[in-house]
């Protein structure tokens, strides 16, 4: 159980590290993040930032939740892109991640 | 070694077996590059390019490339091992011949599945590594017979027509972000795909050929050299002919 939080908390730092790094490159200096501000509209990521921000995540996570499980459209805001990452959120029921 | 990161680029080819794979493989070794290829079985010639005391100069895989599971998984473990892609080299082809009302269904589906579905399923994978660091070079190998009809060969052409079409549109997706994608189309040239050419149409095809020969493997090489090189990094979204003048 203790283990599952560590990683989660790991997980959205690495989110969050990776995203703050295109957001800096994108909108300039940037420190703190909204879990409800909107990727796009907000804080101007284009769909080639996003797939850049999956690569990287991938590379970083070993997963990509787009491929299969999370319609990367249904990707709006830092909150949603957080929770497509949660290993506990995405799990179906009755599994144990 | 292994507390310092290797700075060596890292180039995937498909189907570096053989042929022009083989050669391809051969190339970018001497270029100082790391290989990933795979095939469904190793070459002799292959194995005798493996660096013993450094395996992950060269690493070949047993792919069928019809799987597209296999295909993607391949791609994985070479990020795993180098953290990045510099260049790929869509080059796994089959030959097919016949005229389409001939031609099976089946047949027509898996010469698709290895001549366009490979290299997009590779060109998806392979250009995430690259999207991370901003950089890379994506050279499809198409044929002449993308850009001139040719009797017999109407679903290679298709494929290799589009493959071009991908060619063209990545370059538009992935250029602003540093990635470049090309598009190579020999003609004629001496491989195990036109050994069944007789002797009568070789001499017809070098008759129309300005340059008056068929190509050799070395006239490919050195536009792929060329493209995947610095000295190509204005170029992007092209399909080169390499033909000796046959489709001007």
């Amino acid at each position: 159980m203790r283990n599952g939080s560590v990683i989660r908390m790991n997980r959205r730092e690495t989110v969050m590290t990776a995203l703050l790094e295109i957001v800096n490159e994108v909108a300039g200096p940037v420190d703190h993040l909204d879990e409800d501000q909107s990727l796009v509209d907000q804080l101007g990521l284009e769909s080639l930032h996003l797939a850049r921000l999956v690569a990287v995540l991938e590379m970083e996570l070993d997963t990509d939740p787009f491929t299969a499980e999370v319609p990367i459209t249904s990707v709006r805001t830092v909150g949603d892109l957080l929770r497509a990452y949660d290993p506990v959120v995405r799990a179906p029921l009755g599994d144990p991640a | 070694m292994s507390d310092t990161i290797d700075q060596r680029p890292v180039a995937v080819v498909s189907g570096g077996s053989r042929g022009l794979g083989l050669a391809l493989v051969t190339d970018f070794l001497a270029r100082g590059y790391r290989v990933e290829t795979f095939s469904r079985t190793e070459s002799a010639e292959l194995a005798a390019l493996r660096v013993p005391a450094d395996p992950g100069t060269l690493t070949w895989s047993a792919v069928d490339g019809t799987d597209a599971e296999a295909v993607q998984s391949f791609v994985a473990a070479a990020v795993r091992r180098h953290r990045r892609i510099d260049v790929l080299v869509n080059n796994a082809a089959v030959g097919l011949e016949g005229l389409l009302t001939l031609t099976s269904p089946a047949t027509i589906d898996a010469a698709l599945r290895t001549n366009l579905t490979l290299p997009i399923l590779l060109a998806r994978a392979c250009l995430k590594p690259m999207l991370a660091r901003r950089t890379g070079v994506v050279v499809n190998l198409s044929s002449i017979n993308a850009l001139r009809g040719q009797t017999g060969v109407a679903v290679y052409g298709a494929a290799k027509a589009a493959l071009d079409g991908l060619t063209r549109g990545l370059a538009r997706e992935v250029g602003p972000a540093g990635i470049r994608v090309v598009s190579v189309a020999p003609g004629y040239f001496d491989s195990d795909m036109t050994a069944g050419i007789g002797p009568e149409q070789r001499r017809r095809i070098v008759r129309r050929t300005p340059l008056g020969r068929l190509g050799a493997v070395e006239d490919v090489l050195g536009v792929v050299r060329f493209l995947t090189s610095p000295a190509a990094s204005f170029i992007t979204g092209q399909t080169i002919t390499v033909d000796g003048g046959y489709t001007c």
